[in-house]
C-alpha cells in the first residue's frame, strides 16, 4: 500500500492542480457554450510547436520528452495568442456563426495543418498520440513544479480579476456587453486558458484535461446556481475522482484517464438523478 | 534427532529456493520478438516480460502503471535502440532505475551492429522520413535475429557473469538453429552458417550457389526458408508501410512502393494516382499490411486496384498461436506464397 | 489512367457528401451542437469495438449492426435529454458523451487487435480510394435519409429554431430522434471512408461561410453545398499539384477560407459599407 501511495503522489498532486484551475474555467466555458475550446487550443498549440520545430530544426525527441524546447514553446504561445485574438474579434453581431463553430474550424485546421507541416518537414504522427493519452502517471518533480507555477500565475490572475471575468461570461451571449474594454478581457481569458492548456496537456494529455474541464463543472451546474457553490462542488468531485481513479488504475493496471472519467461519469449520473428529483417538486411551470 | 534433520533440510530447501529466486534475472523487453529471443538465451535464469504485445501498433502504448513498476525492478531493458520506441523515454524516467538507463549495464540496444537500411541521405528533415536513423523494423530478417541474440547475450553476461558460458552456449544454439532454418541443413554442414550469412548479406549468395558440386548445382541443396521463399524472389509487391524492408532484402522481394510511408499521414492525390498506375502497369498482386493497421483503407485499395492485401502480424503473437520468431517466419512465407 | 477518370469517383463522393452535410450542418449550427459529429464518430467506433469484443469479426455485418445499434441507443438518450429549460447546454452533454466514449475506447483498445484505430484522432481515411461501387453503396443509404428529411424537414427546422412541436415535449423529442438517427447514419457511413476531419469540416465549414452572407434557410443550404463542393475539388487539385496529403488539404483550405471570409466581413462592416443582412428577409 505504501508503495502505491508513493507511486501516485506526484500524479495526484498534478491532478489536483489541473482540477483546481479547470473546474473554474469549466464553469466559464459551459456558460459561454464553447465546450471544445481546450481541445482546439491544444491543437493550435501543437501546430505552433510543429512550426517551431520545423523552422528551427528542433529534434522530435526533445519535444516529445515532456520538456519544452524553447522555440516550439514560444511558437505555441504565439499561435495561441493569434487564436485568442481571432476568437475575441469574431464574436460580433455581424458574424452569425456561433463561436463554438469558429473554434471547431480552428481545431480542424490546426490539426490538419500540423499533419501537412510534419509531413513536409519533420517526424511523423507519434506526437499526436502522445497528446491524447498523456503520461500523468509518469509525471516528474520538475514537471509538477512547472505546472504548479503556471496554475498559480493564472489562478492568481483570475482571483484578482474574477469579477471582471464573471461579468464577461454572464453577458457573453449579449454581443456588445456593457463592460469597458471587454475585448481585452476576452482575449486575456482565452490566452490565460491557453497557457494552462499547453502545460496541462503536455503532462496529462488532452483527454484528461478535457474531462477535468467538463465533467466536474457539469455536475456543479446541475446542482447549484452560485459561483462559489459550483467551484466547491466541482473541486470536491474532481479531487475525489482523481484520488480514487489513480488508486483503481493502479489496482486494475489500466491507464488512469478512463478510470477517472468513469468515476466522474458515475457521479454525474447520480447528480443528474438528484437534479431531476429536486426539480420534480417544483411547480409544473418551472419544471425543465 | 529426526526432527533436527528435518528442520535443517527445510531450512536448506528454503534457502536454496530463495537463492534460486534471487538469481532469476528480470528482463523487460519493448517487443515480443525480443522477449522470445531473450527467453531462448536466458532460459530458466530469467523472467522475461514485454511491454508492447504482439498485436499492438508499436507506436501506441497505453500508459499502464505496471509498466513503470516492471521497469523499476528490471535488471535488463531490451529495446531496439533506434527511435522506434519513443514512448519509452518518459517511462524510463518514471521507473527511476539507474541500471537500465542508456549506457548502464542493463541497457541493451539490439540494433547495435545491424546494418540499417533506408538511412536518409540528407542530414536535415526535408526527406520527411519518420525515422531519422533509418528503418527500425529490424526484426523481420533472420540475419538480424542473430545480431539481436548476440547483443542480448552481451547484456546478460554483463549482469550475470557467472553464467556466461551458459548464455554463450544458448546463443550459439540459437544462431545455429536460425542458420539451419534459413539455409537448410546441407548447406550449413558444408559451409557453415557464418559464411552463408555473409554471402546472403552481400547479395552474392545466389551467384555462389550457381556453382556446381558433385554434379549438381549448389542451389539444389538449399533448404529452409530460403528454399520455401524461392518463388518469391524477384516479385514485386506493395507495402502499406515501411515495415518489411529487411524481410524483402533477404528474400528477394522488391517493394515497388508504399501506400502510407508516414503513419497517420494519408497520401496525396498525386501519390495515390501514382500507386494505382504502378499496381496496374506492373501487375502487382500483393500488398503487405501489418495487422495492426485498420482494415478499411486496405480494403478500399483492393477494390480500387484489384490487389490482394495480405495481413501479417509484425511481431510474435501468442494469441494468434505464433509463439516464437521461427513460427512467425513460417507464417509470413506461407501467407505470401499463397497469394502471390 | 487519365487523371480526370481517376479523380472522378472521389470528386463525386465529395460533392454528394457536401450536399448532405450542408443540410445537416445548417441544423447543427442553428442548434449549437457543433461537435456532435465527432462525438458520433467516436461512439460508433466504440460500438464497433464492443461488437468485436462480443466475438464478431472486424468488418462483419454483425459488428456493424452492433455499432449502429449502440450509436442509435446513445442518440436516443441524447434526444430524451432535451428539456424546455436547458441548465446544461446540449453541447456540454455532447462533450460528456464524447469524453466518456473516448475513455472507454482507450480502455478497450488494448484488448483488440489494432485497437488504436478506433480512437477518433487516428481515424484518417482517404476519399481518393473510393470506387464507383462504393459511391453507389453510399447513395443507397443516403437516399432514404434524404427522403425522410424532406418529409419531416419543416418540423425539424422549427425545432432547430427552438420551437416545440405542437407544444409537446415528447413529439419534439421524437422528431429530434429521427433527425439525429438519420444524421448518425450519414456520419457512420462516411467517416471511415473520408476520415473524421474531412467530414467535420464539410459539416460546419461551408455552412458557416454561407451564413456570413446569406440569411435564408434554403439559400444557406444551397450555398453551403456549392462552397463544400468547390472546396473539395480545389483541395484535391492542390493535393495533386503540390503533393500534399489529400484530406488535410481540403480541410485546411475550407477552414482558412472560412476565417478569411469572416474577417473580410468584419472589416467590411467596420469600413461602414452597407451590411448585407440589412436587406435580406430574415429567416434565421
Amino acid at each position: 500500500m505504501m508503495l502505491s501511495l508513493n507511486f501516485i503522489l506526484f500524479p495526484f498532486l498534478g491532478c489536483i492542480l489541473i482540477v483546481l484551475i479547470n473546474v473554474y474555467f469549466g464553469i466559464h466555458v459551459i456558460k459561454r457554450e464553447i465546450i471544445f475550446i481546450d481541445i482546439a487550443l491544444a491543437s493550435i498549440a501543437a501546430l505552433g510547436s510543429a512550426v517551431g520545430m520545423v523552422l528551427f530544426n528542433v529534434g522530435h525527441e526533445e519535444v516529445a520528452h515532456g520538456d519544452h524546447a524553447f522555440w516550439p514553446y514560444l511558437f505555441s504561445l504565439g499561435f495561441i495568442s493569434i487564436a485568442s485574438l481571432a476568437f475575441t474579434l469574431l464574436r460580433h453581431k455581424t458574424i452569425s456563426i456561433p463561436l463554438e463553430a469558429i473554434i471547431g474550424i480552428a481545431y480542424a485546421v490546426a490539426t490538419t495543418l500540423t499533419v501537412i507541416i510534419l509531413d513536409k518537414g519533420a517526424g511523423g504522427d507519434v506526437h499526436v498520440h502522445d497528446m491524447l493519452v498523456g503520461t500523468i502517471l509518469w509525471i516528474s518533480g520538475p514537471q509538477l513544479a512547472r505546472l504548479a507555477i503556471v496554475v498559480a500565475i493564472t489562478g492568481i490572475f483570475h482571483i484578482v480579476f474574477r469579477k471582471k471575468f464573471m461579468n464577461l461570461t454572464e453577458s457573453f451571449h449579449n454581443h456588445e456587453p456593457d463592460i469597458k474594454r471587454y475585448k481585452l478581457w476576452d482575449f486575456l481569458f482565452y490566452f490565460s486558458f491557453g497557457l494552462v492548456v499547453v502545460e496541462a496537456v503536455k503532462i496529462a494529455g488532452i483527454l484528461t484535461v478535457f474531462a477535468f474541464l467538463i465533467l466536474p463543472a457539469s455536475l456543479s451546474v446541475l446542482l447549484t446556481g452560485n459561483w462559489t457553490g459550483k467551484l466547491i462542488v466541482g473541486w470536491l468531485a474532481g479531487i475525489a475522482a482523481s484520488f480514487a481513479g489513480l488508486l483503481f488504475s493502479l489496482k486494475l493496471d489500466v491507464p488512469s484517464a478512463p478510470v477517472i472519467i468513469s468515476l466522474l461519469g458515475l457521479v454525474l449520473i447520480l447528480g443528474y438523478i438528484l437534479y431531476k428529483s429536486i426539480n420534480k417538486n417544483k411547480p409544473l411551470k418551472e419544471q425543465p | 534427532m529426526r526432527k533436527q534433520i528435518i528442520s535443517v533440510l527445510l531450512a536448506l530447501i528454503t534457502i536454496s529456493a530463495m537463492a534460486a529466486q534471487k538469481n532469476q534475472i528480470r528482463i523487460v523487453c519493448s517487443f515480443s520478438d525480443y522477449a522470445s529471443i531473450a527467453s531462448e538465451i536466458a532460459k530458466g535464469n530469467a523472467v522475461v516480460e514485454m511491454i508492447s504485445k504482439g498485436e499492438s501498433d508499436p507506436h501506441f502504448i497505453p500508459p499502464k502503471p505496471s509498466y513503470a513498476m516492471m521497469l523499476n525492478k528490471a535488471d535488463i531493458w531490451i529495446t531496439t535502440g533506434m527511435d522506434l520506441e519513443q514512448w519509452s523515454a518518459t517511462l524510463l524516467d518514471k521507473a527511476r532505475n539507474r541500471n537500465i538507463m542508456d549506457g548502464a549495464i542493463g541497457f541493451v540496444a539490439v540494433s547495435d551492429g545491424v546494418e540499417i537500411l533506408d538511412k536518409p541521405e540528407k542530414a536535415d528533415r526535408s526527406e520527411g522520413d519518420v525515422h531519422l536513423m533509418g528503418n527500425p523494423h529490424i526484426n523481420t530478417s533472420p540475419l538480424n535475429w542473430k545480431i539481436i541474440a548476440r547483443n542480448i547475450t552481451v547484456g546478460l553476461i554483463k549482469v550475470d557473469p557467472q553464467n556466461a558460458a551458459f548464455y554463450e552456449q544458448n546463443r550459439d544454439d540459437f544462431i545455429d538453429r536460425v542458420d539451419r532454418a534459413l539455409f537448410g541443413d546441407e548447406l550449413v554442414n558444408m559451409f557453415g552458417g557464418e559464411t552463408l550469412s555473409g554471402l546472403l548479406h552481400n547479395h552474392t549468395l545466389f551467384t555462389f550457389l550457381d556453382r556446381e558440386y558433385q554434379g549438381r548445382k549448389l542451389v539444389d541443396l538449399l533448404g529452409g526458408w530460403l528454399k520455401e521463399a524461392l518463388p518469391l524472389r524477384g516479385n514485386r509487391v506493395i507495402a502499406y508501410h515501411k515495415n518489411w524492408a529487411y524481410f524483402a532484402d533477404i528474400f528477394g522481394l522488391e517493394i515497388a512502393g508504399f501506400i502510407e510511408p508516414k503513419p497517420g499521414i494519408p497520401p496525396s492525390a498525386k501519390h495515390v494516382q501514382y500507386m494505382v498506375n504502378l499496381i496496374k502497369e506492373q501487375d502487382i498482386k500483393v500488398m503487405l499490411v501489418a495487422n495492426y493497421f485498420e482494415k478499411k483503407s486496405p480494403r478500399m485499395i483492393e477494390d480500387r486496384t484489384g490487389i490482394k492485401a495480405v495481413y501479417l502480424p509484425l511481431f510474435v503473437n501468442n494469441e494468434l498461436g505464433i509463439n516464437n520468431n521461427f513460427e512467425l517466419m513460417d507464417y509470413w512465407i506461407s501467407q505470401i506464397k499463397q497469394n502471390i | 489512367m487519365g487523371t480526370l477518370a481517376f479523380l472522378a469517383p472521389p470528386i463525386i463522393s465529395c460533392i454528394i457528401l457536401a450536399g448532405m452535410l450542408s443540410y445537416f450542418g445548417n441544423h447543427i449550427l442553428t442548434r449549437g451542437i457543433i461537435f456532435i459529429d465527432i462525438a458520433v464518430a467516436q461512439i460508433a467506433a466504440l460500438g464497433t469495438m464492443i461488437g468485436i469484443l462480443l466475438g464478431f469479426a472486424e468488418n462483419s455485418v454483425n459488428a456493424q449492426l452492433v455499432s449502429y445499434a449502440f450509436t442509435i441507443i446513445i442518440l436516443g438518450i441524447f434526444s430524451l435529454m432535451k428539456v424546455r429549460k436547458q441548465v446544461l447546454p446540449q453541447e456540454a452533454i455532447i462533450g460528456i458523451f464524447y469524453c466518456v466514449a473516448l475513455g472507454m475506447a482507450l480502455l478497450l483498445a488494448e484488448k483488440i487487435q489494432g485497437g488504436s484505430n478506433y480512437i477518433t484522432k487516428t481515424i484518417t481515411g482517404n476519399v481518393l480510394w473510393v470506387t464507383w461501387k462504393s459511391v453507389f453503396n453510399c447513395l443507397l443509404v443516403f437516399v432514404p435519409v434524404i427522403i425522410i428529411n424532406l418529409l419531416m424537414g419543416k418540423r425539424i427546422k422549427e425545432i432547430s429554431h427552438g420551437a416545440l412541436t405542437g407544444n409537446s415535449l415528447r413529439r419534439t423529442r421524437m422528431y429530434d430522434l429521427v433527425f439525429y438517427i438519420t444524421f448518425g447514419i450519414i456520419i457512420v457511413k462516411s467517416v471511415p471512408v473520408m476520415g473524421i476531419f474531412l467530414v467535420f469540416m464539410l459539416l460546419i465549414g461551408p455552412a458557416s461561410i454561407s451564413r456570413i452572407f446569406v440569411s435564408s434557410w434554403k439559400g444557406r443550404i444551397m450555398w453551403g453545398w456549392l462552397i463544400g463542393s468547390a472546396g473539395s475539388i480545389l483541395g484535391i487539385y492542390i493535393s495533386y499539384s503540390m503533393n500534399i496529403s489529400n484530406g488535410p488539404a481540403i480541410v485546411s483550405l475550407i477552414g482558412i477560407a472560412a476565417y478569411f471570409f469572416a474577417f473580410a466581413r468584419l472589416f467590411n462592416n467596420r469600413a461602414g459599407k452597407t451590411s448585407v443582412s440589412n436587406n435580406q428577409i430574415s429567416a434565421k
